[in-house]
């Protein structure tokens, strides 16, 4: 009987003396947790999810999953076809008999593959993959797990929520920290592991045989109702890694610590809102990790190290287990444990972007990258005639017939140039050169996307937001004739938001506009600079922006955010001028009482269409609008 | 060995969902269920479990378009060529679920040139797509309103008329393609043209319960089904057993329903009402009301048939207006209560 180590899990091991790095190691003690509990069960936990830049922590991990699992990678332009296999179109010219090549998934049954995503990765493959991982446990071969390293958060349309995403049971942030942190993070895991029972491959009926006990369970419910998570997935995920992490110990039942660990893992990362402890009259405030270890703890729950994330140590969780009057408290932990998981400051609603706004955005740059940004695609859209490629990156979809129609007439020549003596006549294969390739070219009608930039400055803001609103409502109402797109930002304070992100769902529409805040100063410069953003990568992704500015003009924040009346109008003048390089309609929407110089001043430099909003009345609106797409 | 599906019976909660898709068994010219609602709800477990429910079909051997031997006006050429005109060898299959990818091309759905026999023979032969494969069974697609336009174009066609015609690469062929619309998305993700909206019979929206027992009960039960497959269907087999004899009944029963004078003119008051466009809603509803009776052993529609499925029904034909941000299916709540319908 192997000695139970005094550490339940491996978070323990991160939360040494109190430092400026706890945050940061205790999201690489999950990241090398949840490597070691896919190595014991890659069929049941089906693959992680990691979220981070490139460097040694991600090798740090391939390498775990290299020895442990075997790790291929999958490269993101990889065809549908390859990843289940298909005919092998060239071996079968070549042969004349037909030949299938067998797929990525099946040749590497039982390793682990890797997707690395630096930009965006086709939806298509992402539905395949999670095609592939969902059905792979009904055909019970030793079915490959699938970690994917994404680069950077993307909330709305990235892998963390696309079908895929659901279905990996953890998600993980890896964090940025000197080599030195890092170093002495692995050390201790390593440690940790040596002193662990098993880190082999756990059978599926050792992890069926722990228990789950009922107050478990219910805290577990509990708390995914809490953090709003409806999907089911999180929910047997959870359960799953807490069963595993058990196993791997030796123990044949779930206690807290491995629930904790499911939770950080699989739960804290999919909420949808942000987790309130239950007793609002507890000192401790569920934002700040850091005061954790200050609080006026019951008697049992000693936290040793200042860096509690409620995985309590071995000894006293055996008490605490059956009591009944614990399962509070033990919700509370579990809460604190999930708010420790996420990284400090995503806490709050993510939306805002300051007065500096970086111009190198990191989203803007990396899917700009990756999109072919063409009305003519290889793909996508109506087939609208066939075409010889140039080059091999111009391969698209290959149009067999007309090949062959390229290739038949050559016939005599080639069979007489290459003999091949040993083969019947009736089954000899059609010769096919590259010069006899077609593709079949697609043509996709450009979306537009409309962007309103709103002035929520003053008095007038509310009344402005509810004309921009009917507007926005009013095209999302019609857009399933021209599949567009509307896009909202509003400005006041110093700051300037996307509180709409560019969408077609009138739903969400609607849910994002309810209860705009108003009132305030003018960051104009602000306001176009983050039009500008938004509207060059519509640009970049092949859409075209069409842009709405609704303000009376009247600056009076500077894009540094001093309040020099001065300052703003310059700055606003000067991104007024970028915008007019963008080269799209924009559309300039006075809303003063009377028209005004600056405004109009702004408008001849933006190059927008001006008009003054008295003159056009609130239900011209959104027909103007709706011209100047 | 394939692992068994999660049995229908084994669903917590989600009546609505269920009750859309075995109404969609029972009566396949009700054409279809759209499911709305966040990931991980269940929808796709559901629809499996349906399928793995229903009563058998009769194919003809060997056919790739699931012909059915009973109608041989209808055979497809491969069967015709095969029987010269007498009887086919036959066995029995459970209704196919065919998924539609999201990167689908027209060619995978429609059917297109057979390659191999092109680049191995040079001959010219059909290979049926998805659409032939689906007959007489669902056609599941996912992600609904992601779906691109000209796919969305070809399935309507097939959808209004039952026939699936191929003219391109040379090749011309008609077959049957009547099969049980079922399409699932996230309503936040995007707009679905009112066309293709209009087609589905039945729409439900589906979340997962806030119940914290129900929850509970929810991944306990999913856990028990993944530990051992086997053992947890062979536990529902006769709850799942009673089910297909009910929707087999009221397949049987389907035809034998009255609906009255005044039912129908209920029907009509509320469709006008709530101001749905065309008469496909009445249609629909008229459907729904008699196969929700059958189901329930009724030999006439009455109101509280009415009741229970208008809103699945109507919810999705409601003319969009789109500064009311009332839930469609409030309204129909609403147009129930005015017309003196008890919801």
């Amino acid at each position: 009987m192997p000695e139970l180590s005094t550490q339940a899990t491996g978070l323990e091991v991160a939360t040494d003396a109190g430092d400026s790095w706890r945050d940061e190691r205790l999201r690489i003690a999950l990241a090398l947790e949840a490597v070691a509990l896919l190595r014991a069960d890659p069929q049941g936990l089906k693959g992680v999810l990691c979220i981070g830049p490139d460097g040694p922590l991600r090798d740090a991990l391939r390498a775990q999953l290299n020895t442990g699992l075997g790790l291929v990678d999958i490269p993101p332009s990889l065809a549908p076809q390859q990843l289940h296999g298909g005919l092998d179109i060239a071996a079968t010219l070549a042969t004349g008999k037909t030949v299938h090549n067998v797929g990525l998934w099946q040749r590497h049954a039982g390793h682990a593959f890797a997707l690395t995503s630096s930009g965006t990765i086709p939806q298509a493959l992402l539905q395949q993959l999670a095609k592939a991982i969902e059905h792979s446990a009904d055909e019970g071969t030793d079915a490959p797990a699938l970690v994917v390293f994404d680069d950077h958060r993307d909330d709305e349309s990235g892998i963390a929520s696309s079908p895929l995403g659901e279905r990996l049971c953890a998600h993980i942030e890896l964090p940025s920290v000197p080599l030195s942190v890092l170093q002495t993070c692995l050390d201790a895991h390593a440690a940790y592991l040596d002193a662990d029972t098993t880190s082999t491959r756990l059978s599926s009926d050792a992890i069926g045989q722990v228990a789950l006990p009922e107050a478990v369970l219910r805290d577990l419910c509990t708390l995914a109702v809490q953090l709003g998570i409806t999907s089911m997935h999180a929910m047997t995920a959870c359960v799953r890694i807490a069963r595993v992490n058990a196993a791997r110990h030796g123990r044949n039942r779930i206690i807290e610590a491995d629930i904790t660990l499911a939770v950080q893992l699989a739960l804290a990362p999919r909420r949808a809102l942000a987790p309130v402890t239950m007793q609002p009259n507890t000192e401790q405030e569920p934002s700040d990790p850091s005061t954790e270890g200050e609080r006026d703890s019951p008697p049992q729950q000693t936290i040793e190290n200042s860096g509690a994330t409620g995985d309590a140590p071995l000894a006293h969780d055996q008490t605490h287990d059956n009591d009944e009057g614990g399962d509070n408290t033990r919700l509370e932990r579990l809460i604190e444990a999930a708010t420790a998981a996420i990284p400090a400051g995503l806490l709050d609603e993510p939306v805002a972007m300051s007065t500096r706004p970086s111009l190198h955005g990191q989203r803007s740059a990396a899917a700009g990258r990756d999109r072919k940004a063409s009305v003519h695609s290889n793909t996508r859209g109506r087939p609208v005639g066939v075409q010889r490629p140039r080059a091999r990156s111009e391969l698209g979809r290959i149009n067999l017939l007309e090949t062959l129609k390229a290739a038949v007439p050559w016939q005599t020549a080639r069979r007489a140039e290459s003999p091949s003596s040993n083969r019947p006549e009736s089954h000899r294969a059609i010769e096919t050169r590259w010069a006899d390739i077609r593709c079949t070219r697609f043509r996709q009608s450009p979306r537009t996307t409309t962007v309103f930039v709103v002035d929520a400055s003053g008095s007038a803001a509310l009344h402005r937001l509810a004309e921009a609103k009917g507007a926005v409502q009013v095209i999302l109402g019609e857009c399933y004739v021209r599949r567009d797109r509307v896009a909202l930002i509003t400005f006041n304070h110093d700051t300037a938001r996307l509180v709409l992100p560019p969408t077609r769902s009138l739903t969400r529409a609607n849910r994002q506009l309810q209860g705009l805040p108003g009132g305030g100063s003018t960051p104009l410069a602000t306001a176009f600079q983050c039009a500008h953003q938004l509207m060059r990568q519509l640009q970049r992704e092949g859409e075209l922006p069409v842009g709405v500015f609704m303000t009376d003009g009247r600056a009076n924040i500077a894009l540094d955010g001093t309040a020099s009346r001065h300052q703003a109008i310059a700055d606003a003048e000067v991104q007024a001028k970028r915008l007019a390089l963008l080269n799209t309609r924009l559309l300039f929407i006075d809303t003063s009482p009377r028209p005004r110089r600056p405004a109009q001043a702004l408008a001849e430099h933006m190059q927008a269409r001006y008009t003054p909003l008295p003159r056009v009345g609130i239900d011209a609106l959104p027909a103007l609008v709706s011209g100047a797409a | 060995m394939s692992k068994p599906v999660f049995p229908f019976s084994a669903i917590v909660a989600q009546q609505d969902m269920k009750l859309a898709l075995q109404l969609a068994a029972i009566d396949a010219s009700i054409s279809g269920v759209l499911v709305f609602g966040d990931r991980g709800t269940g929808k796709t477990t559901a629809m499996r479990a349906l399928a793995a429910l229903l009563p058998a079909i009769q194919v003809a051997d060997d056919c790739k378009y699931q012909c059915d031997p009973a109608k041989p006006q209808e055979r497809c050429p491969d069967c015709e060529a095969r029987s010269h005109g007498d009887s086919v060898a036959t066995h029995s299959v459970q209704p196919a679920v065919v998924d539609l990818p999201l990167g689908a091309t027209e060619d995978r759905v429609v059917g297109s040139l057979d390659i191999e026999k092109a680049l191995i023979n040079g001959e010219k032969h059909f290979e049926p797509g998805l659409l032939a494969k689906a007959h007489r069974g669902f056609l599941y697609i996912d992600e609904v309103n992601l779906l691109e336009d000209h796919i969305v174009d070809v399935l309507l066609d097939v959808a209004v008329s039952g026939v699936n015609v191929v003219e391109r690469d040379g090749l011309s062929i008609r077959h049957a393609a009547r099969f049980i619309l079922v399409g699932s998305g996230n309503p936040e993700e995007g707009e679905l043209r009112p066309q293709l909206l209009d087609r589905f019979g039945l729409s439900v929206e589906v979340s997962t319960p806030d119940n914290i027992e129900q929850r509970m009960q929810i991944v306990r039960m999913r856990d028990e089904f993944e530990h051992d497959p086997d053992a947890f269907a062979k536990r529902y087999a006769l709850k799942d057993e009673r089910e297909r004899e009910r929707i087999a009944t009221a397949q049987r029963r389907l035809a034998d329903v009255d609906i009255g004078d005044d039912c129908l003119r209920r029907m009509s008051e509320l469709c006008l009402t709530l101001g749905t466009d065309g008469l496909r809603g009445e249609l629909s509803l008229m459907r729904a009301c008699r196969a929700c009776a059958a189901l329930q052993g009724a030999p006439e529609v009455n109101d509280s048939h009415i009741g229970r499925v208008a809103a699945m029904a109507l919810a999705h034909r409601l003319r969009r207006d789109p500064l009311d941000d009332t839930n469609a299916s409030s309204r129909v709540r609403r147009a129930l209560d005015t017309v003196g319908l008890a919801a």
